[in-house]
């Protein structure tokens, strides 16, 4: 009897102990499934597309640049213009195939398409050191953006005027004065701006409006200077030309600006006149299986 | 005299069972509520888990808009589960958040998402796709 009853106290144990090892491993079961579910979930679909697009355009940007500024620095204005620049631009066009061809390579590599297209547009740096002209100077032609254009006014002759105009379409001009003790800029008649002279350079920086003494004061000109209705824009080509009136004018003039066939003045020595890679446009579409990224950027030159 | 005098076999029998049974059904009631308050739980893990991989890809084709310069156009497809803890559910996007709204178990969690200029709209759970139209990012289901 009592061996009866122990061998019922122990299958009871046995019995009750399965029961308990059964929940318990049902609950672990439910609780892990939750955890590892959970986690799948959070790192699925973790891709990488978009920052390899970012980082893709921004390596050519980089890369472009650096093969802009270094073609660029070979150029010493020395040949003329048209011989500067195809040379220029042909150097820059076979940097640019490449560069973008060896990318496209990678990019296949690596599953992807990586498509770019590019196009240049040039520019040209039109400079003169102070000069007394005293005949109509055309600076550049077939000009569709102007980066910067400056003169400098050398008041030594006094009484004597100036007009700057777009020459090719006539809808913008500027007339410059210069007297015993000003210089004035006026515009179909109407003064923009004017300041006392000292008899010292006043330099009027037409692509920001402002007109600057040699001690630093800079006098607002205004929109009709530049910037205003019927001032030069890319919407039509245009050249800037200075003609002279009264006399000789003494200035000194620099324009940096671009066109697709931009040329120099015909009356500008081959030093006056540099050719630069005025913007590098690269088109850029960037394909995987789940991302398609288009865009269109542009990469600025700058003279030497 | 033996001590089991007066205790018969049947007796013995039906307070074991009994015990048991009322082991049983104690640990089974029990479990059932933390087996409910784990997926319950786990519904809410899933959300948001799900939420924040739609926040990443927001924000990954909101920096692509930021770098494009002209003419910039982006596409991103996402795939999410269609069903968290075995029940569908809705998203509702907002600027600089997202709602994602489970029914079975009842859930609903907010994720914020770094984005501003985002078409607010409801979608349900599932492969979506994120595209920019006139500057702004705009979720649909694919």
């Amino acid at each position: 009897m009592a061996d009866v009853s122990h061998r019922i106290d122990r299958a009871q144990l046995i019995l009750v102990s399965g029961l308990v090892i059964a929940v318990t491993l049902l609950v672990l079961v439910l609780l892990l499934n939750t955890v590892i579910y959970t986690e799948n979930v959070a790192t699925r679909g973790v891709g990488t597309d978009g920052g390899d697009a970012i980082s893709s355009q921004q390596a050519i940007e980089s890369e472009l640049e650096r093969l802009i500024a270094a073609e660029q620095a070979l150029v010493d204005g020395e040949a003329a213009w048209e011989d500067e620049w195809n040379s220029l631009s042909e150097r820059v066009e076979h940097g640019t195939e490449h560069t973008l061809a060896h990318l496209a390579n990678r990019s296949v590599m690596r599953g992807t398409i990586a498509e770019t297209e590019s196009n240049m547009t040039p520019g040209i740096q039109a400079n003169r050191s102070t000069t007394a002209l005293t005949e109509n100077t055309t600076f550049a032609s077939n000009l569709t953006e102007t980066r910067m254009f400056s003169l400098t006014i050398d008041p030594n002759t006094s009484d004597t005027s100036a007009t700057l105009t777009d020459q090719r379409n006539e809808n913008w001009t500027a007339n410059i004065s210069v007297t015993s003790d000003q210089v004035n800029v006026s515009s179909d008649g109407s003064e923009l701006c004017s300041v006392d002279h000292a008899g010292e350079p006043v330099t009027l920086h037409a692509h920001n409006q402002t007109l600057v003494r040699h001690d630093g004061q800079d006098i607002d000109c205004g929109e009709t200077l530049w910037g205003g209705e019927g001032t030069p824009s890319n919407e039509e080509m245009y050249d800037i030309t200075l003609e002279t009136e009264d006399g000789a004018i003494e200035i000194a003039f620099n324009l940096i600006a671009g066109g697709e066939t931009v040329a120099p003045g015909e009356d500008l020595s081959d030093d006056e006149a540099i050719p630069f890679v005025y913007r590098l446009t690269v088109e850029y579409t960037y394909v995987t299986s789940d991302l398609t990224y288009e865009t269109t950027f542009h990469m600025e030159g700058e003279p030497t | 005299m033996s001590r089991n005098r007066a205790i018969s076999v049947t007796l013995d029998y039906v307070l074991m069972l009994s015990i048991a049974m009322i082991v049983l059904a104690s640990v089974v009631f029990l479990s059932g509520h933390v087996v409910d308050g784990q997926l319950n739980q786990g519904a809410e893990e899933e959300l948001t888990a799900t939420g924040e991989s739609l926040a990443a890809d927001l924000e990954t084709a909101a920096r692509l808009t930021e770098v494009g310069e002209e003419d910039t156009s982006v596409r991103f497809q996402t795939d999410l589960p269609r069903q968290v803890s075995g029940s569908s559910y809705d998203i509702s996007v907002r600027e600089n958040e997202l709602e994602l709204t489970s029914t079975n178990p009842d859930q609903s969690v907010t994720v914020p998402v770094a984005v501003d200029a985002i078409e607010e709209t409801e979608v349900r759970g599932g492969p979506l796709v994120i595209e920019l139209v006139d500057g702004q990012l705009e979720v649909s289901e694919r």
